[in-house]
């Protein structure tokens, strides 16, 4: 008897850490939404292609390197590499960096563009595996191909920096697409700012239904499954909300792998990209951040919610599952390699909110949220807590999830509004109101399992298996 | 308790309600207003593909809807102020923006919203609607954060020719290389005499980015005008006033007397040095070539790239850089040597 009164009261206490916990993150995530909102709504009608038009004729856009690390990526690299062909961008060059593949990745590169082996005389900024070969395209002068050993994608991007000859380099994952004028768009705040912003990085969008033509977006669609559907959302709040409210406060800490433009300079002066981790971006970036507050500096790290890098995501729950999980441990291995910032003032926006936040909210948040459903559970169960307290927990839980999905989707009309249809805002909000009842409880624990694994796991490039994005 | 659960689960609900709502509405009035300027887009372009080329003096009649019209007539002179490259074009396009937009962009300089005036601002340089320099101006001085819209102003008073701009420039110390430069490409060759005027005679007078962005520019533009200016700057104390000065008559391809380079070979800031056999490179100065087989072995590698490059340019370039990836004796230059040789030259895809 005594020991059930116990039960209910600890579990009592850990409904209410529960609820105060979600409501807190719920309000933070609101005030992100109410930062971002107004940036959005700012520049809700601004005609984009007049706001980069000087950008594309100026000789003082500064050239930028692509760097697009590779490793058993032969579906979808050709069709990465052309639609970077196609970027409208006054200098650039494209290296592909060929981490080892086992597979014909940089066979199909060396075909596709007419490569010929070529001399290199590398400069090392940075110790990597040995590149094997390198390669130029006889068709584009400014196409590269380096094989190396395998090293992870860390190391392939850092023997990418070695050999690029432009102050800046963008970094772009081997399945990507690149809108047309992504890379004006992320440089515009570089070259704007004279050099002020160090780091800029784009908004990831998922090209699962829409019609992708020779390495072109044609004709923006949802694809049918809700495990992309659903992921559609996320990355509608994860950027619109989160990334860009943290970027106004300039407290950003991630700019996705998948398409970011970083300052060499800076990322040489910091040591690069630490090949230890699965979360090589954000450590980079955390890194970054560490040394602008170190040295007074007042460079800025910017995310720009319009340039729009195309990736396939993806559409079932095993891929999906074990992404999060390494998603998860390289949050978990860059929060623990850079403890010591942690509510740190001499880090100030950095020390004292954004690494807190991430762990707290992005990591922790699947050990809170997975005591929350426990305790619903159990307190529908067995009775150890109120019936009310039990259903305060499930509002705040929907409202925690649906209610900032659909404030996403109001976003993502404001800054995109490419959906050509009405059924399409319909669909995603229906499924954005369903989030919390299942798509949510799968992530915590996925999650959960994440932060187990972190002790564990080595670095690896986790790639799934590719169907392609682009038609010919 | 539960009352208030219910209340909160009601706000809930009326809100997701809401917001849904206000998204179905907006996005069916955002396809009908489309459509109907679509449809109108495609019934007016003939007739003002006739009017803009001069096939007819009748100008075809708008919609009266003031939003309606502002989006036509913008898609359409949009689209052509891209591909008229003639002047009674351009001052038909430039005509019917004054007539049909002015008294719309006016009021748009007054609105609250950043993206309206932005719009009105990046389309009033488009068209040369200069019956609005009086309001840009003053649009100008009402602006308060340095933005693009600080920056747009700027590039239109540029644009219309507007002679308080100098005077305006001198007095901002803190303006950007890249902003004055955006400004120096709009101008005539009158007022960027005027600037080299007042920096021969006293440059202190000018801001440290005038001098800088009016030497990077002259090569840019190749005025010949500039060019004993630029060589004059050579000279100057001032590291990076030389570096820009190497780096214009690069642009240029051409200095009239090219022993003035010589001192940078030897020079102690491996960016002179770079610059020099970029420049001995781009003129083919055959009788410098010892200097940058020299340069070949220095000690910072894009001071090597650049050297190796140049020596690329002449006309026995392939057989030196041969030469050198054998009997360099220095080995990060026989490795240079060996990636130009075998490298494809290629700034831009």
């Amino acid at each position: 008897m005594i020991d059930k009164e116990w039960l209910s009261l600890l579990t009592l206490i850990l409904a209410v850490i529960a609820i105060i916990y979600m409501v807190t993150v719920g309000l933070i995530y609101l005030i992100l939404f109410l930062i971002a909102s107004s940036r959005i709504k700012k520049e809700r009608f601004l005609n984009q292609e007049e706001y980069v038009e000087e950008l594309t004729s100026n000789k003082d856009t500064f050239p930028v390197s692509v760097l697009i690390p590779a490793y058993n990526e032969e579906v979808g690299i050709y069709t990465t590499v052309r639609s970077m062909l196609g970027l409208n961008y006054p200098q650039y060059e494209i290296i592909v960096i060929d981490d080892g593949s086992k597979d014909n990745t940089s066979g199909k590169v060396i075909e596709e563009f007419k490569m010929t082996e070529i001399d290199v005389a590398l400069r090392k900024y940075f110790n990597t595996k040995d590149v094997i070969k390198a390669y130029q395209s006889t068709v584009h002068p400014n196409i590269f191909l380096l094989r190396k050993e395998n090293g992870g994608k860390a190391d392939a991007l850092n023997a990418g920096i070695n050999f690029s000859r432009y102050p800046y380099f963008a970094a772009v994952d081997g399945d990507c697409i690149l809108d047309h004028d992504a890379l004006l768009k992320v440089m515009k705040p570089i070259i704007d700012s004279n050099g002020l912003v160090t780091v800029t990085g784009g908004t990831v969008r998922i090209a699962n239904g829409s019609t992708i033509t020779r390495s072109q977006v044609e004709k923006i669609a949802l694809p049918k499954g809700p495990i992309v559907l659903m992921q559609i959302i996320e990355y509608f709040r994860a950027f619109l909300i989160g990334r860009l409210g943290l970027s106004r406060l300039n407290i950003l800490l991630i700019i996705s792998g998948a398409f970011g433009v970083f300052e060499k300079k800076r990322v040489v002066k910091v040591g690069g990209y630490n090949t230890k981790t699965v979360g090589e971006d954000m450590e980079l970036i955390v890194r970054m951040h560490r040394s602008i507050k170190e040295e007074k500096s007042n460079q800025r790290v910017e995310y720009i919610q319009d340039p729009v890098c195309w990736t396939e995501a993806p559409d079932n729950a095993a891929v999906l599952r074990s992404q999060r999980k390494r998603w998860q441990r390289g949050l978990a291995e860059t929060i623990w390699l850079h403890k010591k910032m942690l509510f740190n003032p001499k880090y100030k926006g950095i020390g004292l909110f954004s690494m807190p936040y991430y762990l707290i909210v992005e990591l922790l948040s699947a050990v809170f949220e997975l005591v929350g459903y426990v305790v619903i559970m159990s307190g529908l169960l067995f009775s150890f807590v109120s019936l009310d307290i039990v259903i305060v927990m499930f509002i705040v839980t929907v409202f925690y999830g649906s209610l900032l999905s659909s404030l996403a989707v109001l976003l993502e009309e404001w800054t995109y509004h490419k959906y050509p249809d009405t059924k399409s805002l319909i669909v995603l909000f229906f499924w954005a109101l369903t989030e919390s009842f299942w798509y949510r409880p799968l992530m915590v624990w996925w999650r959960f399992s994440g932060l187990i694994q972190s002790l564990t796991k080595k670095a690896d490039w986790g790639n799934m298996k590719r169907k392609g994005i682009s038609t010919d | 308790m539960l009352e208030l659960v219910l209340l909160l689960t009601l706000g809930l609900f009326v809100c997701q309600l809401l917001l849904l709502v206000y998204l179905y509405t907006t996005k069916t009035w955002a396809i009908k207003k489309d459509n109907t300027a679509n449809r109108l887009y495609h019934e007016l372009f003939p007739d003002y593909l006739s009017y803009l080329t001069g096939d007819t003096d009748i100008e075809p009649i708008l919609p009266k809807n003031d939003e309606l019209k502002q989006k036509v007539l913008e898609r359409i002179l949009s689209g052509f102020t891209n591909i008229m490259t003639d002047s009674a074009g351009k001052a038909r396009i430039q005509q019917s923006a004054e007539a049909h937009l002015a008294t719309i962009y006016r009021k748009k300089l007054k609105s609250s919203n950043w993206s309206k005036r932005m719009n009105a601002l990046y389309l009033i340089e488009d068209f040369m609607m200069l019956s609005l320099r009086e309001d840009v101006k003053e649009h100008l001085h009402a602006i308060t954060i340095i933005d693009e819209e600080y920056r747009q102003t700027l590039r239109i008073l540029a644009s219309f020719q507007e002679e308080s701009l100098l005077e305006y420039m001198f007095s901002r110390p803190n303006m950007s290389i890249g902003l004055i430069k955006e400004i120096l490409r709009r101008l005539p060759l009158s007022f960027l005499t005027d600037i080299m005027v007042v920096l021969k005679k006293d440059e202190d007078d000018v801001p440290y980015a005038i001098r800088q962005a009016f030497i990077d520019y002259c090569g840019e533009s190749g005025y010949y005008e500039f060019l004993p200016f630029i060589e004059y700057m050579l000279t100057h104390q001032s590291k990076e006033t030389r570096i820009k000065a190497l780096k214009s008559l690069h642009q240029y391809q051409y200095c009239s007397n090219p022993t003035i380079i010589v001192p940078f070979f030897t020079s102690e800031h491996w960016e002179e040095r770079l610059h020099a056999a970029k420049l001995t490179g781009m003129m083919k100065l055959t009788e410098f070539s010892d200097y940058l087989i020299l340069l070949a072995g220095d000690r910072v590698w894009w001071v090597r790239f650049q050297a190796c490059e140049a020596l690329k340019k002449m006309t026995d370039g392939e057989i030196l850089l041969a030469y050198l990836s054998e009997q360099h004796e220095d080995m990060y230059a026989k490795d240079m040597a060996k990636q130009t040789l075998t490298m494809r030259a290629g700034g831009q895809v």
